[in-house]
């Protein structure tokens, strides 16, 4: 157990396996009539490869005389001449069948013990950290939060601040905190819901005009205000149930700066792009959904942070780029790891398929978690928890019999 | 009278004896109610218009105040339906849509006969569904003044990937084939009755059957065939067995609408709606026009049959639906399986459906117990029950989403929504009125036929 620990302090630095695993791998070594400074060394650099600090090119060219003086042949899977180093060998007979034996196990204790280390890494390490790192080109840039569930308190602060700044409808929670009760959890939970800003977002392959779009340079999934023709469409796709459409003139004026996004609409060549609206509330009958503060993304002193984690009293939301490990969310994740010796991490609906880049640290509600009251009610922060008190035209009879009222 | 003018080859000179006189009667039947205007005409229209008013009230409402009026909300938190009644009505109207194509198609592929005189009602029809069907849509858009620059904009990228591109792409060639069809077939009955129509419109006619020339009847023939092949395979596959279910057949966020039998559940209702509609309607032109010549007694007993059918293959795939959404099914469906099935609507749906059923069962079984009058009324069960099943499926689709942490939500239409059901069904009854004074809505070379 305590060497699990150890693992995860810190999952891409040489020592994370510690003194104790050192010393017995050495004897293990030795035992097995090898070269116990080399087989720690490889072993080091190889979780320096796992982690992106050295190239598998750098890695196969700093031990490959060492691996040759010590089998007669460089036989890692990268080496293009193994091959014809093993036709060598065998053929000048530098190979007794002691070592040939020996470079067979050591052959296979690498097969298995490779592939098995960024898996153990993933497993109890900072697992959605690394695991992006493994998969996707560091140079794309993806932003994303880290929601701490085991932190939240269900204050709302998150939510009064995003409508405020947002200048919303009191019905439009783009941060929404669900307080419920669940079998498996003791008391009340929360969990907050923001726009997942998904990494495949079905809203955008559904929309009719490519209003909704992705942006490349930060991934953030946002709604060309001018563009948007309100079919809707995008909330009938989006699983997570985070749009919110603007029903009537909002009774507000809005002050958000506008036209902080840009894109190329029309597909031309790069340099075509233009500023579009993307920031605050929609105009009437367009659709509506967390941004993550593109007006802030946008402003060098401001960047990096969104309203609703700046409130946070109890420091549950972590924004930044999640293909960077030394971002503010995947700090968070290793220092909980570290403090807490483990963690337990999710990404809400992940079976969708919709690549969400929103990680709760906690306990994903369950199929039987039911929505309660949360310590502070929605309507005592000015806002409305559902959209049942709206000044809709009274339903016709009919409409309450067809639905089983009668 | 009608070998005046051009002077024609064969037809009708060397036709048969008896010919005429049959061929002269239902054509004069025809024309007399072309030019006959009563004081019940007037009435229809006048009303048929004021509703029409009242629809655009109704929608310029909508218009001045924001989707607010409608009974639609945000799912989520806010435990709302996106889209309710005017989706409900457009997929309602898209199926009748096919009832022109099928019936075409029965006519001019499969030659079955006794449909022959509803085939041009049935054409009529689906231009007209289409038109309401786009209605709905455009009712339902937040933004219509954006529309067309919006979607031109991007047409080319984001048919690609939008299913709602692919039904507009799909609904504009379907409507333009049907119109193709619908003229092809027109000119020659226009040329052949042109010194008898109202002289007033005679510009109109002049433009219709400009260039006409007897002998291209028998290319036209061939085109048409090629046409009603091209659209039997285009309405199956492409528009309601295709692209509409696909609206929502492909989106696992509900779990109402997600998969692969939502395709052949809609063109179940579609179809058996179409027929319904064509039944409907050719009752009442056979009722108020006296046509019983024009369209005997078969023609509704093969409707009836068509509909029956149709009616069978609804009730098997809703009971596909319902054993596999309850016996073991993941929570989400079980649960939106469960609503649906504790709806009266459904229930009432259903039942409209099944009684339709067996009652065109009996009938075609026993032919003494074969009425008219009933089997209009089973039409018109039949229609009611899929606009209801419609509107339904999408409420409650989105009032059961699949993220289970948020409540059932609720939706109720209002009168705005209604005002445009109601206001596209006087369209289309406006529309049969205004046409049936302007062209022949029976083929004459149906006429013709003994």
């Amino acid at each position: 157990m305590t060497d699990s620990k150890d693992h995860t302090t810190q999952p891409s630095t040489p020592d994370m396996f510690g003194r104790q695993w050192e010393e017995m791998s050495k004897e293990q070594l030795r035992a097995a009539g090898h070269d116990p400074d080399l087989g720690v060394e490889v072993a080091r650099d190889a979780l320096r490869v796992v982690g992106g600090q050295l190239s598998e090119a750098q890695f196969l060219e700093k031990y490959h005389e060492g691996y040759r003086q010590e089998f007669g042949v460089d036989g890692r899977p990268g080496n293009p001449a193994r091959a014809e180093e093993a036709r060598e060998a065998f053929g000048n007979k530098r190979i007794s069948r002691r070592t040939m034996l020996k470079l067979a196990g050591a052959g296979a204790a690498g097969f298995i013990l490779l592939p098995l280390l960024p898996r153990q890494l993933q497993a109890v390490g900072a697992g959605e950290a690394v695991k992006e790192t493994t998969e996707t080109n560091w140079s794309l840039f993806q932003y994303g939060l880290v929601i701490d569930l085991e932190r939240c308190i269900g204050c709302l602060d998150c939510a009064v601040a995003c409508y405020a700044h947002n200048e919303l409808m009191p019905w439009q929670h783009w941060i929404y905190v669900a307080s419920y009760v669940d079998g498996n959890q003791n008391g009340t939970n929360f969990l907050p819901i923001t726009c997942q800003h998904c990494s495949n977002p079905p809203c955008v392959k559904v929309c009719p005009v490519e209003a909704r779009f992705k942006r490349k340079e930060d991934g953030l999934v946002l709604i060309d205000y001018d563009t948007c023709i309100g079919c809707k469409y995008c909330q009938v796709a989006c699983p997570y149930g985070i749009n919110y459409f603007q029903w009537r003139d909002p009774d507000r004026e809005a002050h958000v700066e506008k036209y902080w996004g840009t894109r190329n609409v029309s597909g031309l060549p790069p340099g075509n792009e233009r500023k579009v609206n993307v920031t605050g509330r929609p105009p009437r009958s367009v659709m509506g959904k967390c941004t993550w503060c593109p007006e802030r993304q946008g402003r060098e002193d401001k960047k990096g942070n969104l309203t609703c984690e700046l409130v946070c009293r109890s420091r549950v939301l972590h924004f930044g780029n999640l293909n960077d490990p030394e971002s503010k969310p995947n700090r968070y994740l290793r220092e909980k790891q570290r403090d807490k010796g483990y963690i337990s991490t999710f990404r809400l609906l992940e079976q969708m398929g919709t690549g969400p880049n929103v990680i709760y640290i906690g306990q994903q509600p369950s199929a039987k978690a039911k929505l309660v009251a949360g310590p502070v009610a929605y309507k005592d922060v000015g806002l409305m928890d559902s959209e049942a008190a709206l000044e809709h035209p009274k339903p016709l009879w009919f409409s309450n019999v067809l639905r089983g009222g009668w | 009278m009608y070998t005046r003018g051009r002077p024609t080859q064969g037809w009708p000179a060397k036709s048969p004896r008896g010919y005429r006189t049959s061929f002269q009667t239902k054509t004069e039947d025809l024309l007399r109610v072309m030019t006959k205007r009563s004081g019940r005409l007037y009435l229809l229209l006048g009303f048929s218009v004021a509703v029409l008013v009242w629809f655009l009230y109704a929608w310029s409402f909508k218009l001045t105040h924001g989707e607010i009026v409608l009974g639609l909300g945000d799912w989520g938190p806010g435990g709302g339906a996106t889209w309710g009644l005017y989706i409900g009505m457009f997929i309602w109207w898209v199926g009748i849509a096919h009832g022109g194509i099928l019936v075409s198609a029965a006519v001019r592929l499969f030659k079955v006969r006794s449909l022959a005189p509803v085939a041009r009602i049935a054409e009529l029809m689906a231009l007209i569904g289409l038109v309401c069907a786009v209605s709905g849509i455009l009712m339902q858009l937040g933004r219509l003044d954006r529309v067309f620059t919006s979607i031109t904009a991007v047409l080319p990228r984001a048919i690609q990937h939008s299913p709602l591109v692919w039904d507009v792409t799909v609904i504009t060639l379907y409507f333009v084939l049907t119109g193709t069809y619908l003229l092809l077939t027109l000119r020659h009955d226009i040329y052949v009755l042109r010194q008898r129509l109202p002289p007033l419109l005679s510009p109109l006619y002049r433009l219709l059957y400009f260039g006409y020339h007897p002998e291209e009847d028998e290319k036209v023939e061939r085109m048409v065939w090629w046409l009603a092949l091209g659209l039997i395979i285009l309405a199956p596959l492409l528009l309601h067995g295709g692209v509409i279910p696909w609206l929502f057949a492909l989106l696992p966020s509900m779990p109402g609408f997600y998969g692969a039998a939502t395709g052949p559940v809609f063109l179940s209702l579609a179809i058996v709606s179409a027929f319904g509609v064509v039944t409907v309607v050719t009752f009442v032109f056979r009722r108020v026009h006296h046509w019983q010549d024009i369209f005997p007694n078969h023609v509704f007993a093969t409707l009836g049959k068509a509909m029956m059918f149709a009616a069978l293959a609804v009730l098997w795939l809703q009971l596909q639906l319902n054993v596999t959404g309850l016996y073991a099914a993941p929570i989400g469906v079980a649960r939106v399986t469960s609503a649906k099935l504790d709806s009266p609507g459904y229930w009432m749906a259903i039942g409209l459906i099944a009684v339709s059923f067996l009652y065109l069962a009996v009938q075609s079984w026993m032919p003494r117990l074969f009425s008219v009058g009933r089997t209009a009324v089973a039409g018109l069960f039949v229609v009611l029950a899929v606009l209801v099943e419609k509107t339904l499926f999408i409420s409650e689709g989105f009032t059961h989403p699949g993220f289970q942490l948020y409540e059932t939500g609720s939706y109720s239409p209002t009168w705005v929504e209604v005002s445009g059901v109601v206001g596209t069904i006087f369209i289309v009854i406006l529309y049969f009125t205004v046409l049936t004074k302007v062209i022949p809505v029976v083929e004459v070379k149906v006429l013709e036929e003994k």
